[in-house]
């Protein structure tokens, strides 16, 4: 009876993980499929593929989606860290308080709210906004991943203090190395927000500029016009998105991996 | 290394959430003495260190190193040596670097460093050579705890502050690293302020004893004046254990050992109080007799091997006026 129940558990969770990736395995096959109807297997082919390979507009969104994520990544983990590694615990209260909030905002408020003020402004629309708008809310979410490891890595650079280190330099020997797993979570965290969003890049990115989900939404939009917009080579865009964003979220589980004590780590 | 002679002056500190920590505080920590902090939880001990090593800035008063007004100094410019109650070792770093953090940001020369180094581990009983280049998350608790004290000592600080250090280790061990202390003590001539609400730990370690209560010290002395003459019945009870019974002009203080059962006809004491005994505890080299008496209980502790009543047994208490102490509250 235990057995039975336990057996039932496991076909059950198995069944969630096939549900969850389902849909992105299926539109990976289809990335190799050389038939121009859908839903007939019409062999295997890397041809979608090549016609990316030689795509120039695939290659701009590409660089411009890792260079608006890097860019987005680096500032809004900088911009946290200080807030972070704050020893006083009024601060730290104030931070959190504040930092929830954008976490669980709906993401088309957050686009509109930036789009209507770059407008307001008067900002030029670009990749310069596209950067702004995505750390102003990945600022919230560096913090969160940052808080465990800077609580102890501010309390730690209190005794480098004591022990005759200046502000400066407890920060740099101490803080920083202490908190480096919660700096690569957030470098991490806010690079995948970032390199995958699609909503708040759409509604600050100004024409002309286009990343790969956007590229991907532009050509979904208007199917079978041209081999860059087949059904195929949508599928075989997004299944590079998918599997670099696979590669960044697997290098960091590696990374934390080597880290676990007892484990050999640096 | 002659420690400084450590004195705070009427220091106040009120946290930004309200809550005073500190309440115009006087003490006077001896050059190359170990003075003790000791109180319960909340009383300001904590607090009081961190503002002696700069942590924490007071909001009045003024903390003085050999007469030299260090108040507005940063704690890295105060030379002191604090072994936090969680350690604070660097977990990036090995056994030898941590230990010599305090020397490299001082930019002394290598060779310096590593005799320095070498010297504070084997002070503390660690082998250089053997834990130098040991991760210290691969140490036990009791040895961590003397890499935190090589790592504070190193530095020949003018003032060694001490945070209960010893609070998690289990108590054999606990017992060892206190007599090691004063070891260390006593080769270096530090200055130690170390903070406790143990009061065993207190009385094995200190050369002098500040009992502290909600943000004021109340009570100064060495260990046996504050011992016999305790200033009040919450210094009686906190430190040692204490009868405190009403009497004229308040309380009389009692400690266990001073309290004789007496037999029919014993005579020598200046009190006497008939009552039942309550209960009879044996604990080791003492045991405990607890008596009712008009409605309080008194305990008298005698020495193993003396004749001891059961439970239920009408005695006869007593003690001699030198033994008793009356406070006022």
């Amino acid at each position: 009876m235990v057995e039975a129940g336990r057996r039932l558990a496991r076909l059950y969770t198995y069944a969630l993980i096939a549900a969850l990736y389902a849909p992105i395995v299926v539109m990976a096959a289809y990335s190799f499929d050389d038939s121009k109807f859908f839903g007939v297997w019409g062999g295997f082919t890397a041809r979608w593929y090549r016609l990316l390979a030689h795509d120039p507009q695939a290659w701009e969104a590409l660089r411009n989606s890792v260079a608006v994520a890097v860019a987005s990544a680096l500032i809004s983990t900088a911009l946290a860290l200080p807030a972070a590694l704050s020893t006083r615990k009024v601060d730290r209260d104030l931070a959190s308080l504040l930092t929830y909030p954008p976490v669980i905002m709906p993401e088309i408020t957050e686009a509109v709210a930036l789009m209507i003020m770059f407008l307001k402004l008067g900002f030029p629309l670009g990749v310069v906004s596209v950067v702004i708008g995505h750390t102003a809310f990945n600022v919230a979410y560096a913090y969160v991943a940052l808080t465990p490891a800077g609580s102890s890595g501010a309390r730690l650079a209190m005794a480098a203090r004591t022990l005759g280190a200046g502000p400066l330099e407890a920060f740099l020997r101490v803080a920083v190395p202490v908190s480096m797993p919660g700096i690569v979570a957030a470098l991490a965290l806010t690079f995948m927000m970032s390199f995958t969003d699609f909503t708040k890049t759409l509604f600050t990115k100004g024409p002309g500029f286009v990343t790969l989900p956007i590229l991907i939404w532009n050509r979904a939009r208007r199917p079978g016009l041209s081999p860059y917009t087949s059904q195929p080579a949508i599928a075989a865009l997004s299944t590079v998105l998918v599997a670099m964003s696979i590669a960044v979220a697997f290098t960091f589980t590696l990374y934390q991996a080597r880290r676990q004590p007892g484990r050999g780590g640096a | 290394m002659p420690g400084v002679e450590v004195i705070a002056e009427g220091v106040v500190k009120t946290y930004s959430g309200g809550t005073t920590a500190l309440r115009g505080v006087d003490l006077e920590a001896p050059r190359g003495r170990i003075t003790t902090l000791l109180g319960p939880s909340g009383c300001g001990k904590t607090t009081l260190l961190k503002v002696i090593a700069g942590l924490e800035r007071p909001d009045r008063g003024r903390i003085l190193f050999d007469g030299r007004d260090v108040t507005g100094l940063p704690p890295e410019r105060r030379n002191v040596g604090f072994v936090f109650q969680d350690l604070a070792l660097f977990p990036h770093l090995n056994v030898f670097e941590n230990v010599a953090f305090g020397l490299r940001v001082r930019r002394l020369p290598d060779p310096e460093v590593r005799r320095r180094v070498r010297w504070a581990l084997e002070l503390v009983g660690l082998d250089p050579g053997e834990y130098g280049s040991r991760r210290v998350n691969q140490l036990s608790g009791g040895q961590q705890q003397r890499v935190a004290l090589a790592r504070a000592l190193v530095v020949e600080p003018s003032v060694l502050l001490l945070d209960e250090p010893f609070a998690h280790l289990d108590y054999k061990i606990k017992q060892r690293l206190l007599l090691e202390l004063k070891r260390i003590q006593r080769e270096t001539g530090a200055t130690v302020v170390y903070v406790t609400h143990d009061q065993n730990e207190a009385m094995s370690v200190s050369h002098r004893i500040a009992v502290m209560r909600d943000g004021l010290v109340v009570q100064v002395g060495d260990p046996v004046e504050v011992y016999e003459r305790p200033a009040n019945s919450f210094v009686a009870s906190f430190f040692g254990e204490a009868n405190i019974l009403p009497g004229e002009g308040g309380f009389i203080v009692v400690r266990p050992e001073s309290v004789r059962l007496l037999g029919p006809g014993e005579d020598g004491v200046d009190y006497r109080l008939a009552g039942v005994v309550d209960d009879v505890v044996f604990q080791g080299p003492l045991v405990y007799v607890y008596v009712r008496v008009n409605g309080s209980t008194v305990r008298a502790a005698l020495p193993r091997g003396a004749p001891t009543p059961s439970v239920g047994d009408r005695v006869v208490v007593g003690w001699s006026r030198r033994d008793a102490r009356v406070v006022a509250e």
